[in-house]
């Protein structure tokens, strides 16, 4: 029993944490250098392929200003809430996001409208919060079978309210991080066939709701309310 | 008579020529001594007897000499014979030469009401220095060792050592030499004794603090003309003037060094910290903050500059307040305090402009470079309807109106933050899914193991309930055959009873009925009978056998005796079951 439960946390940050990989820091400093060489084509391509390695919030900040300075704005909104989803608190990507909305005439963003206690931690942690508050309560109930301790009880009280409140924390931040819009043109149609006609043309960087996703075509509810089709193409989740 | 005669004519002779001589001017001018030493002082000395005051005059510099310690001196008597007054002036100066040579002083004039006077022309010859009084008095300057930087304020000593018993005078006041350095006072004259070279001397020192303002090699001298008695014996009394010189090497002062001086220099040189405070890191939109940095330590504090912020976009900042606070005169220990005053003018800010500040350490020979360790910051809308609200509101703030402004926009990141994999829903990501898998599994696994131990007590527990009923059964039924006389039945029953109570009491897995006399024997070897119990037991069980295996020839035993032995062998097997 005990090595099972010291597999478990050594096991733990291990999966959680991995390695940076080398490659892709290394195409970082090489989109860095490009960069720095006003190559901005050259800079994406290589953010694009340390994406396919591993992600960091500074990897997809950079990637978001080489679009930006590709004229990409939809691509550059994606990339700049990619890295808030990643980390709430990078202030650069934040300002930079709120700079861009405002020039593409966007409203704000709802990730940059999280609330500080919601930016404490990455979104993806809050579920594992909840695990381990979850994990934590039912243990100490069980405990409570085998052991007179007198804490367990408080514990598991504590455990539960843990849980309730990261729960609600995920819901909360998950829901913010949907789905934007990353063509110049994105027609919401109304029945998904290329021939329907379409309510509006989005713009790009509109963050949208997504309610269903099929093979062809995403149903998304637009910040109008509007729900309507797109291609695949047309829209990326920001969370993947 | 006769010795009275040339008294007599000399009276005689005053009385005749007084009246021309108290309308004539009498002016003269001389320097004592002459020939001077290169590092003596000597008095030049100007004379003027005349009945009118002097009005102005101007002496005329002299390339070589310098003068100090200038005096007047004036004097009247009164002419009964002319009913006049007759003034004597004499004013001097005191002169030193810089080198050895011949020098000239032109004739100059002195303006009194009667008119112009001329001053005669003098000239002074200078000879080599005098050595002999240089182990009487001194000049010492002590300056510490090591490179020396521009901007590094260096503690100095200036000492005046005199001969203990001597007396000197100031004929002017100290003289730096070396225009590539600034002076600052550290401390008032320290009077002391010291003994050097045999002697003993009375010292006059004086701390400060020299910075040098050029690169390059540089004289650095002081001189003190003093007046003085010569010590030595037999010099007679008279005051003369001597020029005390320090003697120290030229300084070479190095520049702060091109190589890895960063952005954030300042000309601060010396060995500091810098801690920084906030006002308060829960803020609105348009409330003010105060920064303050307070940079400790010791160096140039009083010509440090204020650090500059990076970073500002989103904060509007103000010229910082500087205030220093020290309590050495030189101001070379202590802290300086700047107070910058920064207002947020958006609620996207989380973290305060950063500060750089970095110094030259002259002792390490190498830049420093501390960076601000600043908390975080909540900014949150201003009050919706206030004056705040509408002067910061979005299209108010030029930084973020402006579009594609490209300024606005924070630079590249070079680093690239915590790897991680991209962003994706926990139920998606596989080690949550396995870590929950994996905590659940031992929760379960511990769940298991929970029930099967509480069944197997159960069962335990039912199996110890039968055995004792049984055992309880069997001993009524062979108490009952002893009273009966039945053998073969006492025999029996008292056998099972204590076969089951035997394996009750040593927690033993075999089946009671396969358990022999022999076997029973052994285990209950285990169990601390008393004496007279064993041999019971012996022949308790020897009696069973005896009875199954030899049929109803084979001996008559007293079965009441042997019941009551049973009894007690039972009620001791349970005591020790229990």
């Amino acid at each position: 029993m005990r090595c099972f439960l010291l597999l478990t946390v050594l096991l733990w940050p291990s999966l959680w944490l991995g390695a940076a990989p080398a490659d892709a820091a290394a195409l970082f400093e090489q989109g860095n250098i490009h960069a720095a060489q006003g190559d901005w084509q050259a800079a994406r391509a290589s953010y694009e392929a340390a994406l396919t390695a591993a992600a960091s919030p500074g990897l997809y900040y950079n990637l978001a200003l080489a679009c930006e300075e590709l004229a990409d704005p939809g691509a550059a909104i994606l990339a700049y809430e990619r890295a808030l989803a990643l980390d709430p608190s990078h202030s650069a990507s934040r300002h930079n996001l709120h700079l861009l909305r405002a020039n593409q005439n966007l409203p704000a963003s709802p990730a940059t409208e999280l609330p500080a206690y919601l930016r404490v931690l990455s979104p993806r942690l809050w579920p594992w919060l909840a695990a381990a508050a979850f994990w934590l309560s039912l243990g100490a109930l069980l405990l409570r079978r085998l052991t007179r301790w007198p804490y367990l009880l408080p514990l598991s009280a504590l455990g539960i309210l843990l849980l309730a409140g990261c729960g609600l924390a995920w819901m909360q931040t998950h829901r913010l991080f949907a789905t934007v819009v990353v063509t110049a043109e994105a027609p919401l149609r109304v029945a998904p066939t290329t021939e329907s006609p379409a309510h509006f043309t989005l713009r790009p960087g509109e963050v949208l709701r997504l309610r269903q996703l099929r093979e062809d075509y995403l149903l998304v509810d637009s910040p109008s309310g509007a729900s309507g089709y797109l291609l695949p193409t047309e829209a990326a989740r920001i969370w993947e | 008579m006769r010795h009275l005669f040339p008294y007599l004519l000399f009276i005689a002779t005053a009385l005749v020529s007084s009246p021309a001589l108290a309308q004539a001017v009498d002016i003269q001018a001389y320097i004592s001594p002459n020939p001077l030493p290169v590092n003596r002082s000597g008095t030049y000395t100007v004379i003027v007897q005349t009945t009118s005051p002097i009005s102005g005059g101007e002496r005329p510099e002299v390339p070589g000499l310098s003068f100090a310690n200038p005096q007047q001196v004036s004097n009247a008597t009164y002419n009964s014979t002319t009913r006049s007054l007759v003034g004597q002036y004499r004013l001097s100066w005191s002169v030193t030469a810089d080198a050895e040579g011949t020098f000239d002083i032109p004739s100059w004039t002195l303006q009194t009401a009667e008119g112009p006077l001329a001053v005669p022309a003098v000239s002074l010859t200078v000879g080599p220095p005098d050595r002999s009084l240089a182990e009487f008095f001194r000049l010492r300057l002590e300056l510490p060792s090591g490179p020396v930087y521009v901007g590094q304020m260096i503690p100095a000593r200036l000492s005046v050592l005199v001969v203990s018993g001597a007396e000197i005078g100031l004929r002017s006041g100290l003289e730096r030499r070396g225009e590539a350095f600034l002076e600052t006072p550290r401390s008032d004259s320290i009077r002391g004794r010291e003994s050097f070279a045999g002697r003993n001397y009375d010292t006059y020192t004086y701390e400060f603090f020299v910075t040098p303002i050029r690169s390059g090699t540089h004289p650095l001298a002081y001189h003190l003309d003093i007046s003085y008695r010569d010590p030595r014996p037999g010099r007679g009394s008279a005051v003369e003037g001597l020029r005390l010189e320090t003697n120290n090497p030229p300084l070479n002062v190095l520049p702060l060094p091109e190589a890895g001086r960063p952005p954030s220099f300042s000309d601060a040189v010396g060995e500091f910290s810098m801690e920084t405070s906030v006002s308060g890191t829960d803020l609105r939109v348009g409330e003010p903050l105060t920064l303050t940095l307070e940079i400790s330590g010791q160096g140039n504090l009083d010509r440090l500059s204020a650090p500059a912020l990076e970073e500002t976009n989103g904060w509007r900042v103000y010229p910082p307040k500087a205030t220093l606070e020290s309590n050495d005169p030189a101001r070379f220990r202590g802290s300086k305090r700047f107070e910058y005053i920064l207002v947020p003018e958006n609620e996207f800010l989380t973290r305060l402009p950063p500060v750089r500040f970095s110094y030259f350490n002259p002792h390490d020979q190498r830049y420093e470079e501390i960076t601000s360790e600043l908390p975080e910051v909540a900014v949150r809308p201003a009050a919706e309807g206030s004056a705040l609200a509408q002067a910061y509101a979005p299209s108010a703030l030029p930084a973020l109106a402006t579009p594609a402004s490209p300024s606005g926009r924070r630079p590249l990141q070079t680093y690239a933050s915590a790897w991680q994999s991209p962003p994706r829903p926990a139920f998606k990501n596989p080690a949550f899914l396995a870590t929950n898998a994996l905590v659940a599994t031992a929760f379960a696994t511990v769940l298991l193991w929970r029930r099967q131990q509480k069944r197997l007590r159960a069962t335990l527990s039912s199996t110890t309930t039968h055995y004792r009923s049984r055992s309880r059964q069997a001993e009524q039924q062979a108490l009952t055959a002893a009273r009966a006389g039945e053998r073969p039945a006492f025999f029996a029953n008292a056998l099972t009873a204590l076969q089951f109570e035997t394996v009750l009491a040593l927690d033993l897995s075999r089946p009671p009925g396969s358990l022999h006399s022999s076997e029973l024997l052994a285990a209950l070897a285990s169990i601390d009978l008393p004496p007279e119990l064993r041999q019971g037991l012996e022949d308790l069980l020897s009696a069973a056998d005896h009875a199954r295996y030899g049929g109803q020839g084979s001996g008559n035993p007293d079965l009441s005796a042997l019941a009551t032995l049973l009894t007690r062998l039972l009620r001791t097997l349970r005591q020790a079951s229990a």
